[in-house]
């Protein structure tokens, strides 16, 4: 078996096991609503019933999965080359990505849960994100805290007294 | 508000700037590779409730028509599909372009893509007035029995993996399920938060699916800036009648394919120029030039992916049901707007459904125009360096997020959702299903409990009126379509080993 295939593998059994565990925690939460007198189905079978189709759908994926076969893949994925062999003609940065991620849970945590505010928080964000993503040359690191001081900047001014909108 | 109002409309100044800033954006973002269509109207989508349902509608359609089209330019220039649906484009109008003559492949394509437009446009002013008619008669287990239809549909067409397809769409419909249950007012599923109590936000949920996965993945792929590209000009970028009678057949031909396809839920535009580049090569004389700068099949690709928009907004407009991804977007602007899509649209609200018509056709007018004499400029849009494009982005699907209910929660949930998608995708679970799970299951819902009320509980009108018990016949048929093709795909590979 090939690294790709064992790849896919491996994700379709996480699939299925999320899946799994979603349909049983709804159900399980769907189970203690009380019925209503006047309506047959209530609140809680329809979700009880889509959990259940879910559950057996995810207990036959991971039986299939174990028995060594293919869930099969999607032909219509947006995320162009995951679960794909790796392009040859440029490198994958899979911990860009990452530093992606990260940095933008700590954005959006700087904006709940400290007084910073948006225009300081969305400079240092995209000045942070932009410079990462670029090739770290002292001119892309220019361009880099340029661009964040206009779009911070600009996004602000644009919402706030434009669009009078309450920013984060 | 009749169709030949809607077009009166468009010519109002506010109006004809929405189409050109919507289709300007459109194309901007179709043609930087990573950012689609889609992602566009699920971000633009939460500042749109501060417009006229009317205007919101117009600007939704106008950037999908100019996102569709905007791929062909790093198609053809840099052999990057701008949108997957250009993937096609790429394999004949990329050479094409090495070969000198880049304005005439994005000339063709062009062209291709204004007639593919337009015949979609007629198919879905003809075809879905007298659908909706029709769909006007369905009660409550016709409706329940359309939306199962079109989940197994989707999961069914949307290629590679029906089993995953319907956990994606049965998942989405369990997010929708948290907070009020609207028919009895009882509180459910909220785990315990009260943040939970009104529900997951079907805004920040799509934002977080389609704009953040994808802006976090193709950040993987950042390293694609720096391949090859064909420097455009302006050579050639208006073909002839002569080219027009040429082709003509071939774009007819696509375009009807595109057409089909795109009402077809869930197989979208991607597919559709695969299967007319497919079939014009086929029918070629010269079908050994495809794939080596095959005039025939830049028309064909572009035809069909275009022609695919009028297709898709068929079924949205007349059942409620989306044909693909952008679509699913739609139907979520819609409801935000408070207009129920489906056959009462028609009733309720003509108005929305001519300005939707209206625009279709416009919008194709005005990106052609852009894409004729601004052709240059876009190439240079697609180098810009991601590195300055995305931050931005990032951000704004904060400010979606958090703008329609000023919550924060619906930032994490947007980032969660984000998370959510990323994995789907990892796991190359189509998303389209979930979106069409997680936008019709309330409807689901209310119509099988409206049905069960009437009946006194019993489901046998399901099976017993005429066109539920087809739509479900069809969804028995497509959800064993599949597994009885993988069963023969299997026997034959079985019986081809000695």
């Amino acid at each position: 078996m090939d690294s790709s295939t064992r790849r896919q593998r491996h994700a379709d059994l996480w699939l299925a096991v999320a899946m799994a565990a979603v349909s049983a925690i709804v159900w399980w939460e769907a189970r203690k609503l009380a019925p209503a007198p006047f309506d047959p189905l209530g609140p809680k079978s329809f979700p009880m019933w889509i959990a259940g189709a879910l559950g057996l759908l995810s207990f036959v994926s991971i039986v299939v999965v174990i028995a060594g076969r293919a869930l099969g893949r999607s032909e219509t994925s947006l995320i162009l080359g995951i679960g794909d062999e790796a392009p040859t003609d440029y490198a994958l940065q899979p911990g860009l990505a990452v530093l992606a991620s990260l940095l933008t849970v700590a954005y959006v945590a700087a904006l709940t849960f400290t007084g910073i505010g948006f225009l300081w928080a969305t400079i240092a964000y995209i000045g942070v994100l932009g410079w990462a993503m670029s090739e770290r040359t002292r001119r892309h690191t220019l361009i880099a805290a340029i661009i964040a001081v206009l779009m911070g900047s600009g996004i602000t001014i644009l919402f706030t007294k434009i669009f009078i909108l309450d920013l984060p | 508000m009749s169709l030949a109002e809607a077009f009166l409309y468009l010519a109002t100044p506010t109006s004809f700037l929405i189409v050109f800033g919507g289709v300007l954006l459109g194309i901007a973002v179709g043609v930087m590779p990573g950012i689609t269509a889609g992602m566009l109207l699920a971000l633009v989508l939460p500042f749109t409730y501060y417009m006229t349902s009317i205007n919101a509608v117009i600007l939704l359609i106008a950037m999908f028509i100019g996102g569709v089209s905007g791929g062909l330019v790093t198609a053809t220039l840099m052999r990057i599909p701008g949108e997957p649906n250009a993937v096609m484009t790429c394999l004949d109008g990329y050479p094409m372009a090495k070969a000198g003559r880049p304005g005439r492949a994005l000339g063709l394509g062009n062209a291709a893509s204004i007639v593919g437009g337009s015949i979609s446009w007629l198919a879905l002013v003809l075809l879905a007035p007298p659908l909706a008619k029709i769909a006007v008669v369905l009660g409550p287990w016709e409706n329940f029995a359309l939306v199962i239809m079109a989940l197994v549909l989707i999961s069914s067409l949307s290629g590679g993996s029906f089993i995953k397809g319907l956990m994606a769409g049965l998942f989405g419909m369990l997010v929708s399920m948290p907070g009020i249950d609207e028919t009895s007012g009882m509180l459910r599923l909220n785990f315990g938060f009260h943040e939970l109590d009104g529900g997951f936000d079907a805004l920040p949920v799509i934002i977080g699916v389609f704009a953040l996965s994808q802006i976090i993945a193709d950040t993987m792929h950042i390293g694609q800036q720096n391949i090859e590209h064909v420097r455009a000009n302006m050579r050639g970028i208006l073909i002839s009648l002569r080219d027009y009678v040429t082709h003509g057949w071939n774009m007819l031909r696509s375009s009807v394919i595109g057409v089909w396809i795109g009402i077809l839920p869930g197989v979208g535009a991607a597919i559709a120029s695969i299967i007319a580049y497919t079939t014009a090569k086929n029918l070629s004389k010269t079908p050994e030039q495809f794939g080596k700068g095959s005039e025939e099949a830049i028309v064909a690709a572009e035809s069909a992916n275009n022609a695919t928009t009028g297709g898709t907004l068929i079924p949205l407009l007349t059942l409620g049901i989306p044909g693909g991804l952008a679509d699913s977007i739609l139907l979520g602007a819609l409801v935000i707007h408070n207009l129920q899509p489906g056959p009462l649209l028609y009733i309720n609200n003509p108005g929305v459904v001519n300005a939707i018509m209206a625009t279709h056709l416009v919008a194709h007018l005005v990106m052609f125009l852009f894409m004729t004499i601004g052709v240059i400029l876009f190439a240079r849009l697609a180098l810009l360096h991601r590195a300055w494009i995305f931050p931005t982005v990032l951000v704004f699907c904060v400010i979606g997020a958090y703008a329609l209910n000023n919550r924060p929660f619906d930032v994490w949930v947007m980032l969660a959702f984000g998370a959510i998608g990323f994995g789907l995708e990892y796991a190359k679970a189509p998303l389209a299903p979930f979106v069409i799970g997680l936008v019709l299951a309330p409807l689901a819902e209310k119509e099988l409990r409206s049905g069960l009320m009437s009946s006194g509980g019993t489901l046998m009108p399901l099976v017993q009126r005429p066109i539920s018990l087809a739509f479900l016949v069809v969804a028995v048929l497509m959800f064993i379509w599949p597994l009885w093709r993988e069963w023969r795909r299997r026997a034959k590979a079985g019986a081809a080993i000695p």
